[in-house]
């Protein structure tokens, strides 16, 4: 249906009309009264096009409105356009340019996998960056805290830990704090700002202080390279740059797209883990412990995840032991032997016999 | 056999290529502006859902502008921003009293930006709607908006909720009464018990039938809405009705969940056009306004803060 109507703006009145768009002005001739308006093209208030439909407002409110809807309103704002002052005002200017449309869709998508992959954690993990030491150490309290009240604590050796690091005269940038949990789980984790966790499970399968040191400079170096916290700053990056992507999406997308953000963010906590290995081997070597400690740590590791298979492997927050027995086999350093420290010793078994107590 | 005189006069043109190429577009540069182009992009589908309805083979203009707009969001920004800053200042004060006075001072700010957001809304979007050239305004009065609300808002707490049937049948009441279309009125009929009764029914039902009857539940709320508006043109009222099925309710919904979801949120322009399609369409009424003898009444308005503190709290009103 093609029609062009005026609107005196006082009233609904349609009046059916034929245009003229000359230069300077718009002649306006209604079909009923045979009357002529002249509109000046600069006292134009709006020229709009919405789909087919255009919208040309004209002088003081209530505005006169001359409306075209059909093919022909394309054309006349096209002219009017041309002539007037107005800038280009069409909601819809993206019709018929269907390449222009894919192409910045296929070229925003690209940006979109880009930054996911890259550049957002990257900017998470330098925001974390910014917080002060005292806010992070604050913030692993806390957590050590809550934590605390929900586990049985081994306070006598988590004391004789504690020595055991203060025997070692370390100096490190974080107040190191070890806890000892009752249970057999053979496992340990670093809490942001220094507080460490170790469970009896794996100090009773420790034969040698070596192994024990291992564990602590594996952590103090999570604790030094802020790795938890870096964590945190990619993972909610990551979630703030999905949400204000998909907007308020369903449970079930939003799922699918939180599943593949974990995996990725697996894939992150694994190289978090073989640079704490790393760097713990450095650790030892500075305080004259015999690294070997970190290869025999992992064997210990490695007896408790067998019968994990590949898929597994994969999934998992840390790399397989044995990728990180035989990454550690090829540092040369590896094999450096330090005299045995007869302190360490004494605490050690200390503490092996303060976990045995029934 | 009785003859159905009644006349569906409004139409819903909404294409789907158009609207979802709109809100990729407007997504994108929402993003790469960080949120900035919020104002534009909402002015662009507004102008585009308005363009597409038609009420006797004319169609409705929206005539706010992306500046507008904006201002009002620079308004409710720092309004809502505000009460965020204070609940973030108590959390981290580490003063258990102040904790909880940010809370409580939170969500009471929340709760008085409503009738602000609600009047503001309604001033602003109407005064910016035409339809034949004729502009739509709202006549209420913030002070007698937050009269009725206080009043009614203290009523439903003390009656633990039951009372908020009678709360949305007088801010109906209120808001429906004070709209003008030029010439042409509106008056709100509906009763606080019956809407009481609704939902009442609603909830049981839906409980015990697992959710099934919240479709009739849906279709119940729709029809109170609109077959209790009347219109009023030279002193005569004009009866509005509501055509929708619970049947109509569960398909359009069920088929827009899984549009929404399988598309990952990009068809979420289809489901809009489907909604207002099956809304717009399923209204009846008794008689057709004379078209054309509206006169112009109401005078300009601007400001669009109301409308996007609204937006920020997440209230859709029309």
């Amino acid at each position: 249906m093609e029609q062009i109507l005026y609107f005196d703006g006082l009233s609904s009145r349609a009046w059916p009309c034929k245009i003229d768009v000359r230069k300077e002005e718009i002649l306006i001739q209604l079909d009923d009264t045979l009357e002529i308006i002249c509109w000046k093209i600069n006292d134009l208030i709006s020229n709009e096009l919405t789909g087919t439909t255009l919208t040309i407002k004209y002088g003081e409110y209530p505005h006169k409105t001359i409306e075209i809807i059909g093919e022909s309103a394309l054309l006349y704002y096209e002219l009017i356009s041309k002539n007037s002052f107005l800038g280009r005002s069409n909601v819809l200017w993206y019709r018929k340019k269907t390449p222009i449309i894919i192409g910045l869709i296929f070229l925003f998508f690209c940006l979109c996998v880009f930054s996911y992959w890259t550049l957002i954690p990257w900017l998470g993990e330098k925001a974390t960056l910014l917080v002060p030491k005292d806010t992070e150490i604050k913030l692993g309290e806390s957590i050590a805290e809550n934590f605390k009240q929900t586990e049985e604590i081994n306070k006598e050796s988590s004391k004789l830990l504690n020595q055991l690091l203060d025997s070692l005269q370390i100096k490190e940038s974080y107040p190191i704090k070890i806890t000892v949990v009752n249970s057999p789980t053979v496992n340990a984790f670093a809490l942001p700002g220094g507080q460490i966790f170790v469970y009896t499970g794996i100090i009773q399968k420790m034969k040698h202080y070596n192994e024990l040191v291992a564990l602590l400079s594996h952590e103090i170096t999570h604790v030094t390279h802020q790795h938890s916290l870096k964590s945190l700053g990619r993972s909610a990056a990551t979630s703030i740059f999905i949400s204000g992507l998909f907007g308020d999406i369903s449970g079930i997308s939003a799922g699918i797209l939180d599943q593949a953000s974990q995996l990725k963010q697996l894939r992150y906590s694994r190289e978090l883990e073989t640079e704490a290995d790393q760097h713990g081997v450095d650790f030892m070597l500075k305080y004259k412990v015999s690294p070997k400690g970190m290869v025999d740590l992992m064997q210990i590791l490695d007896g408790e995840s067998e019968g994990e298979d590949g898929f597994m492997n994969y999934l998992s927050t840390h790399p397989e032991t044995k990728e990180r027995i035989n990454a550690l086999k090829s540092d040369n350093q590896i094999n450096i032997n330090f005299k045995e420290n007869q302190s360490l010793k004494t605490i050690f078994s200390k503490i092996q016999q303060s976990i045995n107590k029934p | 056999m009785e003859y159905n005189t009644w006349k569906k006069s409004l139409k819903f043109h909404g294409n789907h290529g158009d609207l979802v190429g709109l809100r990729i577009l407007n997504n994108i540069l929402k993003i790469i502006t960080l949120g900035f182009y919020y104002p534009w992009a909402k002015v662009k589908e507004l102008k585009y859902m308005y363009n597409e309805t038609e009420y006797m083979n004319s169609r409705f203009v929206f005539h706010g502008t992306g500046k507008e707009v904006f201002k009002g969001f620079i308004k409710a920004l720092l309004i809502i921003g505000v009460l965020y800053a204070f609940l973030l200042f108590s959390y981290t004060s580490n003063n258990p009293t102040l904790v909880y006075v940010g809370i409580i001072v939170f969500n009471l700010g929340f709760f008085a930006l409503i009738p602000l957001a609600l009047h503001g809304t309604l001033k602003y979007r109407l005064s910016r709607t035409s339809w034949r050239g004729i502009h739509f305004g709202y006549r209420g009065n913030l002070k007698e908006i937050y009269g009725i609300y206080l009043k009614n808002i203290l009523l439903t707490i003390l009656t633990f909720g039951i009372y908020s049937s009678w709360m949305r049948v007088a801010l109906n009441k209120y808001t429906r009464s004070n709209i003008r279309f030029g010439s042409i009125q509106f008056t709100f009929v509906g009763k606080g018990v019956d809407l009481f009764l609704i939902n009442l029914k609603g909830i049981i039902f839906s409980i015990l039938t697992i959710g099934i009857y919240s479709f009739w539940f849906y279709k119940n709320r729709i029809m109170f809405e609109v077959n209790n508006t009347k219109i009023i043109q030279d002193g005569k009222e004009i009866n509005i009705r509501s055509t929708l099925t619970a049947g109509g309710i569960f398909k359009l919904l069920i088929v827009n969940y899984l549009i929404v979801v399988f598309t990952f949120g990009i068809g979420t322009g289809i489901a809009i056009n489907r909604i207002a399609r099956v809304l717009f369409q399923n209204i009846e009424f008794e008689e057709d306004i004379n078209a054309d003898s509206i006169l112009q009444t109401e005078e300009e308005y601007k400001d669009a803060s109301g409308d996007d503190i609204a937006g920020m709290l997440d209230i859709s009103i029309i």
